[in-house]
């Protein structure tokens, strides 16, 4: 699953951000505006942390 | 007063890190802890202390020292604790966590870490940076009572394996300090999320290393290696009225080193010929290390009997192009 940050994502606190499920590369990506592929054990996230991310859909193949 | 009878020994101890909510308050019972897979482990006495000593006083009839001229100095004072531990995928993570904030494989140390919650822990601020690591039956009281580190913070970590030692098993060995006085007594995790040893069955071995070897993308016929990750760790102010607890700790930068010791050949000759940052991969197919940008630090030759051997120290930086780009990379994972 491959997302970005809404600007809503910055308003998280540590407590409900990626920094407090561990994983502080996936958070200072998202800070910093770039699409990052989230962990796959991380799956499936909260809803509370997903409404602040889009998912990038892969593009279809025709 | 008679003799005691208790003690202590390894054998009888499990050793467990412990995720805390609050610096300053050991992981509670119902919280997340891992049993390591230590061999080894030490850690400082409690009641640790220097000696605060004032100069002579000159002249006849002064020249020696009185209860009040020598005080246990506390303020400044770090318990150390080290493991040395199985390089299981769990261990691995965890300590990466407390190190760099990244304990979802693929851990990874970014051009732009530490992270804010890394870099400002305060005692009585909800921050899960520190830990509590917990030493089974290491009480001066022995068996049944347990003594545990409380906001311990993580200044080290080394990964090395070697062909020819330990089963190939690659040793992690992670270095803690804590400004906080460890406790001696119980501590039961009952509930919460208790990773134990059985659950942890994937280890990093170098027999397992069948995927190429690479520095440079040359292909090293590898017998050893070590990746070690360090940062200073120091503790900030104190408070007197309550066993010296620190007001937070202080963070210093990290240093990503290491060394590759291969066969000598034209491989490992076209690899360290490279003057600018160059990329390293150590790869088991599950485990793998890897970082962008690795100067070699000075090579070196081992004249050994079985061939000679060409020794590789290395340094770990990120691409300069962005912050967000990866020191290293060690997934524990496929």
């Amino acid at each position: 699953m491959k997302c970005k940050a809404k600007p809503e994502y910055s308003k998280l606190s540590n407590s409900d951000n990626f920094l407090a499920l561990g994983s502080a590369s996936t958070h200072l990506w998202l800070k910093a505006g770039m699409e990052v592929e989230i962990p796959k054990s991380l799956l499936p996230l909260n809803k509370k942390i997903k409404d602040c991310l889009t998912e990038i859909k892969a593009k279809e193949v025709k | 007063m008679a003799k005691s009878s208790v003690f202590q020994t390894s054998a009888n101890s499990s050793v467990v890190i412990g995720t805390e909510v609050t610096p300053g308050t050991a992981t509670v019972a119902a919280g997340v802890t891992l049993e390591m897979p230590v061999t080894e482990y030490s850690f400082s006495e409690s009641n640790k202390h220097s000696l605060g000593i004032a100069p002579f006083r000159s002249g006849i009839g002064g020249m020696t020292q009185s209860d009040d001229m020598v005080k246990w100095q506390r303020h400044d004072r770090m318990h150390e604790i080290t493991l040395t531990f199985h390089a299981t995928a769990q261990a691995i993570d965890r300590i990466c966590l407390a190190l760099f904030g990244d304990g979802t494989t693929p851990n990874i140390l970014l051009g732009s870490m530490p992270s804010e919650i890394q870099s400002h822990v305060k005692h009585g601020v909800a921050n899960i940076t520190p830990v509590t690591i917990w030493f089974e039956n290491a009480a001066h009281a022995g068996l049944n009572t347990d003594m545990y580190f409380t906001s311990c913070m993580c200044t080290s970590f080394t990964l090395s394996g070697d062909v020819a030692s330990n089963g190939g098993v690659v040793m992690g060995t992670a270095t803690f300090v804590t400004g906080y006085e460890p406790t001696q007594g119980a501590l039961t995790f009952t509930g919460g999320t208790h990773t134990l040893l059985a659950a942890q069955t994937t280890m990093f071995n170098m027999h397992d290393m069948t995927t190429a070897q690479t520095l440079d993308g040359e292909d090293l016929v590898l017998y050893n290696f070590e990746l070690n990750i360090a940062r200073e760790v120091n503790r900030v102010g104190f408070d007197q009225d309550n066993g010296f607890n620190p007001a937070g700790y202080s963070i210093g930068g990290y240093e990503v080193t290491g060394s590759l010791t291969c066969k000598r050949d034209d491989e490992s000759a076209a690899a360290i010929d490279n003057t600018s940052g160059m990329a390293l991969e150590l790869d088991t197919g599950v485990f793998h290390i890897s970082a962008s940008k690795v100067f070699v630090d000075e090579s070196s030759i081992n004249f050994d009997t079985d061939g000679w051997k060409q020794v590789i120290p290395f340094r770990c930086t990120y691409d300069s192009g962005n912050t967000s780009n990866a020191v290293v990379s060690i997934a524990t994972t496929a």
